[in-house]
């Protein structure tokens, strides 16, 4: 298991689980089961809608141990079962909820057991069209972190 | 950090030029003259992009003299940075119970998890 930390607008996961990838798969896509594990500790997911194709969307509701709802929603943009899921999600608090992440999650079979790596690449809404319009790759910010050090550097 | 805020730095450092202007500005001050040569841009191309940036937060302008120099303001930057960080916990929380839920799916498959693990799919 490890998370990277590369840059600063994009998160990688990798984790080994004991399991086929086509449970790997159905946890990911199958509403009977998303619910059971979407979400932090302590968290609970309703789904609304869940329509696995290409251009479907899944509708849900996650509800915060503190009562607080954050409605999300995803479009599916790639799917090869039962390796690879590509979806961009909008969540959120109800009243502002445009914060965009493209999420690739893909998963790989060992024998017995299957490694996932979930990609995450932030955006905004309005970024991610920016980005499209001038046909820039996901509007990385990879030297972000790298800029913010030099900073800590710097600064007297 | 508000959405709106977040929002706004991200859709600032959306734009490849704007990132590599930052990246300028982390060694130093810089007038606007200085920032426009290594990308070859015209004056008012980089004009625009300094005042996306500003809007954003991400730098600031001096007040004195003609030449105004740009300076990066690092607050906005490190928000992000621990915005992420908080999202990044986040998923390492859910990957656990990602991990707990196939146990617990795979022992009711097993009857029990008592029986030794056959490979069995659904």
């Amino acid at each position: 298991m490890s998370a990277k930390p590369s840059a600063a607008n994009e998160l990688s996961f990798t984790r080994t689980y004991d399991a086929p990838c086509v449970l790997l798969f159905a946890a990911w896509t199958d509403p009977r089961h998303i619910g059971n594990w979407w979400g932090p500790e302590g968290f609970t997911t309703t789904t609304r809608a869940m329509e696995v194709k290409v251009g479907g969307v899944w509708d849900y509701v996650m509800h915060g141990p503190d009562g607080t709802d954050y409605p999300g929603r995803a479009v599916y943009r790639e799917i090869e079962k039962p390796k690879r899921l590509a979806f961009s999600h909008v969540g959120g608090k109800a009243e502002d909820p445009h914060l965009t992440c493209e999420f690739c999650v893909t998963f790989e079979e060992l024998g017995d057991k299957t490694r996932l790596t979930l990609r995450m690449i932030f955006s905004s809404a309005r970024a991610a069209a920016h980005a499209r319009e001038l046909g820039a790759e996901g509007g990385g910010i990879e030297s972000l972190e790298r800029l913010a050090r030099a900073l800590d550097e710097t600064a007297s | 950090m508000s959405v709106s805020q977040l929002d706004s730095t991200l859709a600032a450092l959306a734009d490849p030029t704007r990132r590599a202007i930052l990246a300028q500005l982390a060694l130093g001050e810089r007038t606007v003259t200085e920032l426009a040569e290594p990308f070859e841009m015209t004056m008012p191309a980089v004009t625009k992009h300094l005042k996306v940036l500003e809007k954003a937060g991400l730098i600031e302008r001096g007040r004195a003299a003609q030449t105004r120099p740009c300076r990066l303001r690092a607050a906005p930057l490190r928000e992000v940075a621990d915005w992420v960080e908080d999202y990044r916990q986040a998923w390492e929380e859910s990957l656990d119970r990602l991990g707990g839920y196939l146990e617990e799916l795979q022992a009711a498959e097993r009857g029990g998890g008592r029986v030794r693990k056959t490979k069995r799919r659904k």
